[in-house]
């Protein structure tokens, strides 16, 4: 492992074109430990697809990523996933045939039913990681206030409780740094606030977050520092509170 | 034993051979959503290396056939070699689908693998005989001592013993954990892929333990009825297993065995039947169609399918998720 003092996440002059769109057109910026840096622009400006590179969904056109410190550049999702860096979709993407708490069980790093050993060995060998599992499933559905809904085929879920199912999912995947593209999308006001107060109290236990988010109060409690993108571009960089009196970010909101 | 009762004995073996390959492309399809069209090759791959071990070599055999091989091992070797072969050739035809995420285009290029691989075998007659095939002589008998009545319920037996093995490991692939994964590759591969899950090497590891239970199929198969040739494995067999599937319910695999004996037995061989009745046979010979009823059986499959995918795509039996309380508990 690098360094645990640099940065979780560096971004460098990374590059992705569409054809000759240029949604993400030489980005460069950090995500300190144990922070949330917010990634806000312009609907347009490239902050999913700067996500969906930064994940391994898409590969580069340029630049570079480092995850603490190490170059990871272009490695496939699911491998980031395994070294703790786990993104949610901007259009809710959950298992439709599972239920809401499998959603959140099958998430679940390192499970010894999914190994050989315990395909051979059957339920005495991953019988107890499972009961520990669906205890801390069962309890993040309590705090999500969807413990009546354990049950229910996630395909019949509403939009808003597809997002909250998918943030639970990415917690539950135990991640170290987590990719966020617009979480509080279609959540009720008061289950956003209850996501902020456990993204603070996540952040205080050592999780690192980029979040793309719409609503910039939600950003300026959130986020110690923040990334400003229009049209591929990094405009600004700051607090939410010094940014807000920039010129060219107010232009670029006006605009965009 | 009379008509009636081996007649009995071959729709068991049918059954028991056709419920493996069904628990097969259910687990690769209905569970993970491979869209393996060219599951039929499995079946094929199982049926010809079990041929081809419990051969001896063709000169010794009286030199009326060709083929590669010939080892003249045991029964038991030789099913073992049928299911290792039907699970290499699976993963083989799940390599083809991997370049390619998108499950449409995985469908269309396993189908291809499976018309080319008939094609080769029909035009390459050194290698397993050809259009002709291959027939086991003598016929495989488990108990030598016995009159061929006992022969044949020994045979069921024997069948049934597979199958039950084989739906002990279908299993352990279908529940717990791992089938928890599988079915979350098949609904979102990318949401799968977010979390941490290899695509690829879940999906061979099931093209590996699909082929295998395939295999075993083939392998029963051509044992029971003595001969195997590229007929016998056209690429619309592997349709009749996918009605099996989608009928019976994708993803589960009660449903899917429901599935199988109302398709692989009440239908098709039932349809046989159609050639007693006299009006059939006067539509036929007004028609001048000597094989409609034979045909009537794809009809009905091809119609059952595309009725269940319109108005029950869950199939008889749906999937069912194990339940952990909503409330309490
Ligand atoms: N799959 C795609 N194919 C072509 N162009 C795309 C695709 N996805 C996004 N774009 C374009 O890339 C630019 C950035 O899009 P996006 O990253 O979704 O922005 P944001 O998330 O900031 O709203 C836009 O101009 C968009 O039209
Ligand atoms: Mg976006």
């Amino acid at each position: 492992m690098g360094s645990s003092s640099g940065p979780i996440l560096e971004v460098r002059d990374l590059v992705k074109h569409y054809g000759g769109v240029r949604a993400v057109d030489g980005i460069s910026f950090a995500v300190e430990r144990g922070t949330i840096t917010g990634l806000i622009g312009p609907n347009g400006a490239g902050k999913s697809t700067a996500l969906n590179v930064i994940a391994g969904f898409l590969p580069p056109d340029g630049g570079r990523v480092l995850l603490d410190g190490e170059d990871v550049t272009g490695q496939p999702m699911h491998r980031l996933a395994r070294q703790g860096v786990v993104r949610t979709f901007q259009m809710a993407r959950v298992f439709g045939g599972l239920t809401t708490i499998e959603n959140l069980l099958v998430a679940a790093p390192a499970q010894l039913g999914e190994t050989a050993t315990g395909l051979i060995g059957g339920k005495r060998l991953w019988g107890g990681q499972e009961s520990e599992l669906i205890e801390r499933a069962k309890e993040m559905l309590t705090a999500f206030g969807m413990r009546d809904k354990a049950d229910e085929q996630a395909r019949n879920l509403s939009g808003g409780q597809k997002r909250a199912v998918e943030t639970m999912r990415a917690l539950m995947a135990r991640p170290k740094l987590l990719l966020l593209d617009e979480p509080m999308a279609g959540l009720s006001p008061s289950l956003s606030k209850q996501l902020e107060d456990l993204f603070l109290e996540l952040t205080h236990d050592g999780l690192s977050m980029l979040l793309v988010e719409h609503s910039l109060d939600t950003v300026e409690r959130l986020c110690t520092k923040v990334v400003v993108m229009a049209q591929g571009k990094v405009l600004a960089e700051g607090r939410m509170s010094e940014l807000r009196t920039r010129r060219e970010v107010q232009d670029a909101y006006v605009i965009g | 034993m009379g008509a009636w009762e081996y007649y009995l004995v071959v729709l068991l073996v049918y059954l028991g051979t056709d419920l493996l390959a069904a628990w097969g492309l259910n687990l690769e399809f209905g569970v993970t959503g491979v869209a393996n069209l060219g599951y039929i090759v499995t079946i094929a791959a199982g049926a010809y290396a079990y041929v081809i071990c419990t051969l001896g070599s063709p000169a010794s055999a009286g030199g009326f056939q060709e083929y590669v091989g010939g080892f003249g091992l045991p029964f038991p070797v030789a099913l073992a070699a049928g299911i290792v072969a039907g699970s290499v050739v699976g993963v083989l035809i799940g390599v083809t689908g991997l370049k390619r995420l998108r499950q449409d285009y995985q469908a269309i290029a396993m189908l291809v693998v499976s018309l080319m691989a008939a094609t080769v075998v029909t035009a390459d007659t050194p290698f397993l005989n050809g259009n002709a095939g291959l027939v086991i002589l003598p016929q495989f008998a488990p108990l030598s001592d016995q009159d061929p009545e006992v022969q044949r319920w020994v045979y069921v037996g024997i069948v049934a013993a597979v199958c039950v093995l084989g739906y002990l490991v279908l299993r352990r692939f279908t529940t717990g954990p791992i089938g928890r994964t599988l079915r979350a590759v098949r609904d979102d591969e990318y949401a799968a892929a977010a979390i941490g899950k290899d695509i690829v090497v879940l999906r061979l590891v099931v093209q590996a333990a699909g082929g295998a239970l395939g295999g075993a199929s083939g392998a029963l198969l051509v044992a029971f009825i003595g001969g195997w040739s590229p007929g016998a494995w056209a690429y619309v067999e592997t349709l009749a297993l996918l009605t099996a599937v989608i009928v019976g319910g994708m993803g589960n695999d009660r449903g899917v065995s429901v599935g199988t004996f109302l398709i692989a037995i009440l239908i098709l061989q039932g349809v046989q039947f159609l050639n007693d009745v006299p009006a059939l046979k006067a539509i036929e010979g007004l028609l001048n169609r000597p094989a409609l009823t034979q045909d009537l059986g794809w009809i009905v499959l091809g119609t059952l399918t595309i009725l269940f995918i319109w108005f029950r795509p869950q199939g008889i039996l749906p999937e069912r998720r194990p339940k952990y309380g909503g409330i309490r508990g």
